[in-house]
């Protein structure tokens, strides 16, 4: 079964000492098996004409020697196998989130947060739990089974066989009742998905379904959605729980057909009182763990689910990177004949391009246009489908894919509209570009990104918790805050969306003063919305639909009244409107 | 963990209290019939071993009733587990209902101090965990407690110091469990807490991956995920190191009935104080007989886990919802007027609205300005009542905002904000927003007022477009916007004019777009960039809070400081030329 080995292939590491503790979960279950053939010898020497009460409590203290090293080897595998779970489940949380790095942001665009989340949490958290719950107790059970199916058949084999008689047809129940019930819990797992992502849909459009008077009831999506869970689920657990039940019924069916079986013996004079009484306690004990160990292979299921999404994310491939670490004496880069879409449309085919070392390259043109994207394809957030990027000029010219990826990044900073910041202090957030940077270094940054004053006012400065249960920073804060970053990492290529400035109209000036430090002798790569800001760069690159309609200075531009004299005339006219 | 958890969820349950009164009936009928067989048995061997056997017809009789008792049994646990469940996920879906509609009616302070991340866990996993309460626990309770009292109630008829003896190890198992459970509680709680840790570190994991890519933040140097992980893993170990002792003895003490039970028995027999067949049935019920705790223990840990989680998700059916006017007020115009208003987030904050009055007079433009972070967006939620003023009164037309329903004020005023939100489905919806009430032809119209129209019907399915956030660009999204303020058409708006710098194309049409949506209506528009503003009936400067000036454009030109220095900073960003060389 794929479950009992999934945990190495998980974490792809032995798990230290797990061969260990199955030998000793199957030497336990020898020592709780033992006791009964003890317990046979005194029923016999108890209905025997010449009974012995010392013989008998020698048994019994036989049985007691037994329990006793139970004891400690109960302990050692309670101890061992919850080790090995939990540790397992550190390294593949670990391994998992390591390698959702690696992939190329087209995963994050087209698989749904949700399920990502509920792998990262739930799943790696099932896996965790029923391993060290029932893994354990499983061997020592089919041990069990198996040592007293061959000591109860050499005491005698008739009964033996009918006792086991309908596992056989239990198991094969159990498997072929399975595939409807993995059926059903897919489906119910893509509903449980639907309804976290409308949740969160939920939350996060709360203020504007309020003013349409859209919550509870009203809106209708998540409604549905719990209306549709409620009678689906009952369907899911009948099917989940059918395999179980029809391994459990013949189980019990196998039972009833001992009972009938030893009456069939006694009539006929084949069994003796002993025996009989023997196989009653005995199936007993056969029986009990047989019961458990359905609801075992249930969980089993549930964690081989679990198991096989984590699998399914870790054998996404991940983006292609090189190992060479080459030194770059020149940041150039130039496009050579790209293909690029997202997903299914088509943006660049055969797109040719080159951003000169310590120039700015300026690129405009409508949204939708490709302009961000070409900024990520320089950034290997996405891979090209055809054509080459490199770094270089002339021979020296290098594939950015055959180099290290973590290398190439390292020479890039990225300015977004959106500014990631982390619910840590400051010093932290900015500490991400530059583990080792001095205090000096870190006050440097934030003067020149003009955030100074800013820190100046707070009590605890650059230890200041900022985001979710720290000070609420503004949208020009927070970008400023990345700016500070993006100058401690001190790239040499700046990748920069001009458009950050305008987000914070009231503080714009700042903003611009702290991006004008930022890109200062570097190598800078524009997305620009505001022609006026740009009309001084070295190139403009003005793309339309994927091509690049123009390109040039600004004055040439002007000269061809193509469409970046279009979109110059358009921006000088939105400037002069005012409300009214 | 407040007490009254448990009675809270007990009310929660007792909508279904039929269905699991009938399951848990069912359930202790099932383990009294689990008893049956034994009985049957005993009466077997007692008779084999006494030679009291009259034909082998006795032997069949008694074997059929044992075989009819077991079938019974499974019988009778199959349908109590079929009404545990109909009640189970009829429970799930009213409780989910109700948070979701509770969190609707909240005002919107509360909701703010919960993540979405946080709140989803409660819907869906909080939730979740009382299915298995419901569904599974209470009846297997009823089971797990009723089958091993009517076994010692059985072994009590046959033997009495057998039956005492084979209750000893009781008092041994619960000693060793209170040992195992000790500081429970606060552990469960530190569990819920690092779980939660786990969440966000997670969720922002995923979020920031664009940032995480360009810092080549690696597992080990992206603090929180890490730590959340490392924390989690030292958690569950020092738990189970603290408890790793009595774990194995607890395991081991079920068996030690055997221990207890034969010494005795032999003894009792040698002495012929009992007869074998009574003898039989301690070996066959007393010495398993406290397994049934071992599931006892297993429900004790996952019940104080749920209430824990029921805990979490009590604030949002337990909270009031927001107080709202219960009669139509009449509304002489469409005017908001606030006088002397004060507001702050929390009790300990300070005041981010401070002694605001001003009005916003009828089929006029009024706009707030003032450097971010003075208060003008706060402001104007006020009137949207997402936040409640703590004090002074905002009036539309005369009558109180508080003394309305929530129903009249939001049929009164419209909103676009600045962070758009694009639900998840047709963009025909997206502009409806769920006013069944609109034809196609006003969704339509709206739409070709917002400039939107051309856009949408070069899409494949047009209208029936399905999109979500991030899908439409920056300026589409916000004619959407415009779109449905436009469809909803209240005679007053508010408009919190748009930072995102659409595309040059774009940005005419916006305007177009804005220019159409306050025609004719009253006007309090957030705004950011002063140019816009030359033209507006009236502009009130805010700073911390405070009123510090009105008037037109020209006028605060001269007579306020504070705007002109805040006219200057916004000339000078105007002239920004980006160049790499100084």
């Amino acid at each position: 079964m794929f479950s009992l080995n999934i945990l190495p292939k998980l974490t792809a590491q032995p798990l230290h000492g797990l061969k260990r503790t199955v030998i000793m979960a199957v030497f336990d279950a020898f020592l709780a098996s033992v006791p009964f053939a003890f317990l046979y010898q005194i029923i016999l020497n108890m209905l025997s004409t010449t009974p012995d009460m010392t013989f008998q409590f020698m048994m019994v203290g036989g049985c007691a020697v037994f329990m006793i090293l139970r004891i400690f080897i109960a302990r050692y595998i309670y101890i061992s196998i919850n080790l090995i779970g939990f540790d397992a489940g550190r390294k593949i949380r670990r391994r998992l989130g390591d390698h959702l790095r690696k992939m190329p942001m087209g995963f994050f665009q087209e698989t749904d947060f949700g399920s990502v989340n509920n792998t990262l949490l739930k799943d790696i958290d099932l896996i965790e739990r029923i391993f060290t719950h029932i893994y354990a107790p499983l061997i020592a059970t089919i041990s069990i089974l198996i040592f007293f199916a061959i000591g109860l058949s050499i005491t005698n084999w008739r009964l033996g066989m009918a006792m086991m008689s309908t596992l056989p047809f239990a198991v094969m129940a159990y498997l072929l009742t399975r595939q409807y019930a993995r059926k059903w819990q897919d489906r119910m797992q893509r509903l449980i998905h639907g309804l976290n992502d409308a949740i969160i849909e939920y939350m996060d459009g709360l203020k504007i379904l309020k003013s349409h008077r859209m919550t509870g009831q009203a809106f209708t999506k998540l409604d549905d959605l719990l209306k549709k869970t409620r009678q689906q689920a009952l369907n899911a657990e009948k099917a989940a729980v059918l395999p179980v039940y029809s391994f459990n019924l013949l189980v019990e069916s196998g039972f009833i057909i001992l009972l009938l079986a030893m009456t069939w013996s006694w009539t006929g004079g084949t069994l003796s009182i002993p025996q009989m009484i023997l196989f009653l306690i005995a199936s007993l004990r056969f029986f009990k763990p047989l019961l458990s160990l359905s609801m075992f292979l249930a969980e089993l299921n549930y964690m081989d689910l679990a198991a096989r999404r984590v699998d399914k994310i870790l054998h996404l491939p991940t983006l292609p990177q090189g190992t060479s670490q080459p030194e770059l004496k020149d940041i150039s880069v130039s496009f050579e004949n790209i293909s690029f879409g997202y997903s299914k449309t088509v943006l660049f085919s055969g797109l040719n391009l080159t951003i000169p070392q310590n120039k700015v390259t300026a690129l405009v043109g409508p949204s939708g246009a490709g302009k961000s994207t070409i900024a990520s394809l320089v950034a290997r957030f996405w891979e090209p489908q055809k054509g080459r990027i490199l770094v270089g000029t002339g021979k020296d010219r290098l594939d950015i894919s055959t180099m290290e990826l973590e290398y190439w990044l390292h020479h890039i900073s990225i300015v977004f509209q959106t500014s990631y910041i982390f619910n840590d202090t400051i010093t932290n957030n900015l500490k991400v570009a530059k583990p080792d940077a001095t205090d000096t270094e870190l006050k440097n940054v934030c003067n020149q990104a003009q955030l100074g004053s800013l820190i100046a006012d707070l009590p605890l400065g650059m230890d200041t918790e900022v985001g979710a249960g720290g000070i609420h920073l503004s949208g020009g804060e927070m970008q400023r805050l990345a700016i500070a970053r993006s100058l401690l990492k001190d790239a040499p290529f700046i990748i920069l969306d001009e458009a950050t400035a305008s987000l914070d109209p009231e503080n714009e000036r700042d903003i611009q003063l702290a991006m004008q430090n930022l890109i200062q002798n570097k190598t800078v790569l524009v997305i620009a919305h505001k022609l006026t800001t740009i009309c001084h760069a070295d190139q403009i690159i003005v793309l339309e639909q994927g091509n690049i309609a123009e390109q040039g200075n600004h004055e040439q531009l002007m000269a061809k009244k193509g469409l970046y004299h279009e979109l110059w005339s358009l921006q000088e006219s939105s400037k002069s409107w005012s409300i009214k | 963990m407040k007490r009254s958890t448990f009675p809270w969820l007990l009310n929660i349950i007792s909508g279904q209290k039929n269905r699991l009164m009938a399951s848990t009936s069912l359930a202790v009928l099932y383990s009294l019939l689990a008893l049956v067989p034994y009985i049957l048995i005993y009466r077997m061997i007692d008779m084999m071993v006494n030679d009291r056997m009259n034909s082998d017809r006795d032997v069949w009789i008694l074997i059929a009733g044992a075989i009819t008792a077991i079938l019974l049994k499974m019988g009778l646990q199959l349908l109590s587990g079929l009404l545990s469940h109909k009640a189970a996920f009829q429970l799930l879906f009213e409780l989910r209902r109700k948070v979701v509609a509770g969190i609707g009616d909240l005002p919107l302070r509360e909701c703010n101090k919960h993540s979405s991340a946080k709140i989803k866990k409660i819907i869906a996993d909080d939730i979740d965990k009382i299915e298995t309460f419901v569904a599974h626990h209470l009846p297997d309770m009823a089971a797990a407690i009723i089958s091993p009292i009517g076994a010692v109630l059985l072994l009590f008829y046959f033997d009495w110091r057998l039956a005492l003896a084979s209750l000893l190890p009781l008092p041994v198992a619960i000693s060793l469990q209170a040992w195992m459970f000790k500081g429970f509680n606060q552990r469960v709680g530190e569990y819920h807490q690092v779980v939660e840790t786990l969440h966000t570190s997670v969720v922002d994991f995923v979020k920031t991956m664009p940032v995480v890519k360009a810092y080549n933040i690696t597992v080990e140097s992206h603090g929180r995920y890490a730590d959340a992980v490392d924390k989690y893993h030292q958690l569950v170990t020092d738990w189970l190191m603290d408890a790793k002792t009595p774990g194995a003895l607890f395991k081991l003490s079920l068996d030690l009935g055997f221990l207890i039970i034969m010494p005795l028995g032999i003894w009792l027999y040698a002495h012929n104080q009992i007869e074998f067949a009574s003898l039989f049935m301690f070996m066959l019920l007393g010495i398993g007989l406290m397994e049934p705790l071992n599931n006892l223990l297993h429900f004790g840990g996952m019940f104080s886990e749920m209430l824990k989680g029921i805990e979490n998700m009590r604030i949002f059916i337990d909270t009031p919802p927001q107080k709202e006017g219960t009669e139509l007020q009449t509304v002489k115009a469409n005017s908001i007027s606030f006088s002397k208003v004060c507001f702050r987030h929390n009790l300990e904050d300070p005041l981010v609205i401070d002694n605001l009055s001003f009005i916003a007079e009828q089929g006029q433009v009024t706009a707030l300005v003032g450097p971010s972070g003075a208060g003008k967006t706060t402001a104007a939620q006020l009137v949207s009542r997402f936040f409640d003023y703590d004090s002074g009164k905002i009036e539309i037309g005369g009558a109180d905002i508080t003394q309305m329903p929530l129903e009249q004020l939001m049929d009164l005023v419209s909103f676009v904000f600045q962070d758009i939100f694009i639900l998840n489905d047709t963009l025909y919806e997206n502009i409806r927003m769920g006013n069944n009430a609109l034809t196609e032809e006003d969704v339509i119209k709206a739409a070709k007022s917002a400039c939107a129209h051309d856009f949408i019907m070069e899409l494949p399915d047009k209208y029936q477009s399905q999109v979500s956030q991030g899908v439409l660009s920056g300026g589409q999204a916000q004619r959407i916007a415009i779109a449905r303020a436009i469809a909803k058409n209240s005679p007053i708006l508010i408009l919190d004019e748009a930072t995102a710098y659409a595309d040059a194309r774009n940005e005419i049409k916006i305007q177009q777009a804005i220019s159409d949506l306050m025609q004719g209506r009253t006007v309090l528009i957030i705004a950011h960039r002063l140019n816009t503003l030359v033209d507006v009936n009236k502009i009130v400067v805010i700073d911390k809070g405070k009123k510090l000036a009105e008037g037109s454009h020209a006028e605060l030109l001269h007579g306020s400081k504070f705007y002109q220095s805040m006219w200057q900073a916004h000339q000078s960003s105007k002239q920004w030329h980006i160049h790499n060389k100084q």
